[in-house]
């Protein structure tokens, strides 16, 4: 009886909140999809080049969460649009204060830390991955430099198998 | 098969696909040069067409498919003469002839993957002009044959005639019985058209959709005294549901399904959520015929059918009730309305037809008496013509001069008054000049089938399963690329490459293609093959290069249109039903529970073909609404192929659209290979706006200032647009 009366109390609770300070926030949400909004480009995908209200563009994207930091823990926000063609914009922001600011908009297959959580000047390196044309992908490297994310390079995945090849030698 | 009509104009605006085919393929009038039999009752085993004017003179005579030229007669010089046999009855008839052997892919065995091949022959008599062709020569749908000539001092018509063996007569019609069987289901080696279900009697249909785990709705009906037939008709994105007796009358009004071909893939996911894909497959096809298994094996396909007093649900799944296609050339019974029926009348050497089944259509009294009178008024019966139209008739060549004293034997014993020695001979040294039967040797015997051609045509156009010599031509063979800030001409891939490509990829995309409703239109087709060319690199690409190092590793690209993101992998995962790998055994993609390196792509070499293509349809099928199909629908201009590109690389500005170059082109070639645009020039001019540069290039401030990005204090990088104007290279892709 006891047990049931806990999960009845458990099923009744409300969804916990997300803290402010997070990318579920509601008013970190809108703050991030009100500046996207703005952005041409990132409009025109999410409303497929048509007018369209906030809201539908509201409707239109959703976001992730990465630490780019641990301690003292900075998080960053990626936004994208809910449908994904082979190319698409990603917003990207960090929170600070609990306010997203955004970094920049990458357009391309994806943007985010990379798989070995590379690490430069205490936070994560971030990788842009992008395809030009059918045989060729390209990854922009992305570093914090103190004061923002920037772009340190880009290198067709060629041109960088070329350089490991010739650091193998 | 591709198919056109031998000749080919663009349609007009207001024209249907049917109202297009009537025009450029208008037949003789009844009694004369129609199909299969004339007033006289002698088998006529083509049509007589009228070349259409067009716009220059008369429409060109064009193959009607991919084809090797069988036989060639150039015309006789035309003479005055009125003793040359071939100034005959009213007039001069030309001679000029082209026979063409066609062998091309209608489907293939769901089993083995054995293409289902089918070889036919087309005949083009009374030419009077023949271009430069000769034996062995290999020819393409819509190429020029020669010109319309005169028959009996009538000018601008062709004699057209579509025959086939008896090997061929199954493979194309899946059977070689008079009617169709109903015990089983139809043949599963081609499947095209519309879809048709023969319920037995005694089922219910209910008042309303059923639903699970409810109790059914009243039942409205039940078919108590006889079985009924469904046909579903794929109609723009929408299905038409229509019900017959056996007979082939109607019952009620046709229901009309909204958006049940645009929404295939979500209506099944929505009703079939153990197993989407095969749910797509039982509501596109009535039955599953690829691999994946549906779950419940019996779900139900409730759909709404007319009866005679409104609609009722039927589960179209039930047992009992058997799924056919087009591919069957239903007929059912003897009396189904414009039903195929093989008629084999090969045991007369006759020229008249005394076919029961021919007869029976024509003999108004039913007294097994066929008068002359009877048959005259009866053929003028467009119900009769209806009829005959669907006959698929064997009986002897009329092209063959051995036979002519056989074949007409009667002239001298039945006719009334018998001709005169003279008068026969005259007739014979006529028909024996335009005999060529013995001269072709074409390879088949000369009792064989013969189709009503324009029939053929309409019926086969419904069936765009691509053979690999049709597929390798959809790979250009070079385009003009934009590399820095100019184009440059580049190979796409020379013949060999373009058929390995499509010997190796056929099977799996006509499959794929025919599963979402892709294969049920050409421009659909063209759309689909811009997009996934330059998606892939013309067949090449399947894996994304050096893709461990991206931040959505391992979930990167996989498949012609390529898979990203672990959530479109979950996404396509749950929709094909993967089997979950063990994550202790298989860590790395225990985020989705199934392994895409083995069921997708390990890498350009090692990959499933079937699963690579299914990834492209079910994007095309599913990224936005409206989807692929429904975008493809709009047209065939410029505008909606940038319209296809965006949906397909990102609704951005032209210049950020990657590999817009490679889809306008491609889609302009594919115009000519896939649609019925006739080549004119060696290129087409393309104006579109895009990227100047191939790299960014930097952004300066009105006042001619570097564009600083204050955070990060570098300068702004983006595409500028320009307008290009190239030439597109139309280079067919021949051996």
């Amino acid at each position: 009886m006891s047990f049931l009366l806990f999960l009845s109390i458990l099923l009744c609770a409300p969804a916990a909140t997300p803290p402010e300070s997070s990318c579920s926030g509601d008013e970190a949400r809108a703050k991030m999809a009100d500046a996207l909004y703005r952005d041409d480009d990132f409009r025109g995908y999410v409303c497929e080049g048509k007018k369209c209200s906030l809201d539908e563009f509201r409707a239109g994207v959703e976001y992730h969460q990465e630490t780019l930091r641990a301690k003292p823990e900075v998080l960053g926000c990626f936004v994208e649009p809910v449908n994904k063609a082979t190319s698409l914009p990603t917003g990207f922001f960090m929170l600070k204060h609990a306010e997203p600011e955004l970094q920049f908009i990458f357009v391309g297959i994806g943007l985010g830390p990379m798989p070995d959580h590379r690490v430069v000047n205490g936070y994560e390196v971030l990788v842009g991955s992008e395809r030009t044309d059918p045989g060729t992908w390209s990854d922009s490297y992305y570093v914090w430099n103190g004061k923002a994310y920037v772009l340190r390079n880009t290198k067709t995945r060629g041109e960088r198998q070329a350089e490991v090849t010739r650091a193998s030698r | 098969m591709l198919l056109s009509p031998p000749f080919v104009l663009p349609p007009l605006a207001s024209e249907s696909t049917d109202q297009h085919l009537e025009r450029v393929m208008t037949v003789g009038a009844p009694g004369s040069g129609s199909f299969p039999v004339s007033f006289e009752m002698n088998w006529h085993g083509g049509v007589h067409l009228t070349a259409p004017p067009d716009g220059k003179g008369r429409a060109p005579v064009r193959a009607i498919a991919d084809a090797t030229v069988a036989f060639v007669r150039k015309p006789t010089a035309r003479s005055s003469d009125p003793k040359h046999p071939l100034n005959y009855r009213s007039g001069w008839t030309d001679d000029g002839c082209v026979v063409l052997k066609h062998e091309t892919a209608i489907g293939a065995d769901p089993q083995s993957g054995a293409p289902t091949t089918v070889v036919f022959f087309s005949v083009y008599l009374h030419l009077a002009a023949v271009s430069a062709l000769k034996s062995g020569d290999l020819v393409y749908r819509k190429d020029a044959l020669g010109a319309a000539g005169s028959i009996y001092g009538t000018v601008n018509q062709l004699h057209l005639e579509i025959v086939c063996d008896d090997a061929n007569v199954k493979a194309l019609t899946g059977r070689q019985s008079t009617h169709s069987a109903v015990t089983a289901n139809g043949r599963a080696d081609a499947i095209y058209g519309s879809i048709w279900f023969f319920c037995p009697f005694g089922t219910s249909f209910y008042q309303a959709a059923p639903q699970a785990g409810k109790p059914l709705p009243p039942v409205a009906f039940t078919n108590s005294a006889e079985a009924f037939l469904f046909k579903m008709t794929f109609v723009g994105g929408d299905a038409e549901f229509a019900t017959f007796h056996v007979d082939g009358n109607p019952i009620g009004q046709p229901v009309v399904a909204p958006n049940y071909g645009y929404g295939l893939v979500r209506n099944a996911t929505t009703r079939y959520p153990k197993s989407p894909s095969a749910g797509v497959e039982l509501l596109r096809f009535g039955r599953v015929v690829g691999t994946d298994p549906l779950s419940p094996a019996n779900a139900p396909n409730w759909a709404e059918v007319p009866l005679a007093t409104g609609t009722g649900w039927v589960d179209l799944n039930a047992p009992g009730i058997h799924r056919f296609s087009d591919a069957d050339f239903p007929s059912w019974d003897g009396n189904f309305r414009h039903g195929w029926v093989l008629v084999d009348a090969a045991s007369s050497p006759d020229s008249r037809s005394k076919d029961p089944e021919i007869i029976r259509l024509l003999d108004l009294n039913q007294d097994s008496k066929l008068t002359p009178r009877e048959a005259q008024q009866q053929l003028n019966d467009p119900a009769v013509q209806g009829a005959l139209r669907h006959k698929i008739c064997k009986f002897p060549t009329e092209w063959d001069a051995s036979t002519i004293d056989t074949r007409f034997a009667w002239m001298k014993t039945e006719l009334q008054p018998k001709p005169r020695p003279a008068e026969y001979q005259a007739f014979h040294d006529h028909a024996a000049a335009l005999c060529f039967w013995q001269g072709a040797q074409p390879g088949i015997d000369g009792v064989h089938w013969h189709f009503h051609p324009r029939e053929f045509v309409r019926h086969f156009q419904k069936c765009l399963w691509l053979s690999d010599n049709e597929l390798a031509q959809c790979i250009p063979k070079k385009q003009l690329q934009l590399s820095g800030t100019a184009f440059s001409a580049v190979t796409i891939a020379k013949y060999a490459t373009a058929h390995q490509h499509a010997s190796q990829w056929s099977l799996a995309v006509n499959r794929s293609l025919r599963k979402y409703l892709i294969a049920e239109t050409r421009a659909r087709l063209a759309h689909w093959f811009a997009q996934v060319f330059a998606e892939s690199g013309f067949l090449h690409w399947v894996t994304e290069l050096g893709g461990a190092n991206a931040s959505y590793a391992p979930y990167y690209g996989r498949g012609l249109i390529q898979l990203t993101h672990s959530g479109g992998y979950k996404t396509y995962g749950d929709y094909r039903g993967f089997p979950a790998t063990n994550p202790s055994t298989n860590p790395t993609f225990s985020a989705i529970g199934w392994d895409p390196d083995a069921l997708i792509a390990a890498s350009n070499t090692a990959f499933n073909a079937d699963n690579c293509v299914d990834t492209a349809s079910f994007f095309w099928s599913t990224h936005t609404t409206p989807n692929g199909q429904a975008r493809s629908d709009a047209g065939t201009t410029q505008a909606d192929a940038f319209g296809l590109s965006q949906y397909v690389n990102g609704f951005f500005p032209p210049q950020v659209v990657n590999g817009l170059d490679a889809r306008l082109e491609t889609f302009i070639y594919l115009k000519y290979v896939l649609l019925d645009d006739i080549r004119a020039a060696a290129t087409e001019r393309l104006t579109f706006v895009w990227r100047r540069n191939t790299k960014q290039e930097p952004v300066f401030l009105p006042n001619g200032a570097p564009d600083i990005n204050p955070k990060t204090g570098k300068q702004r990088m983006k595409f500028f647009p320009t307008t290009w104007t190239i030439d597109v290279p139309l280079d067919p892709q021949r051996p």
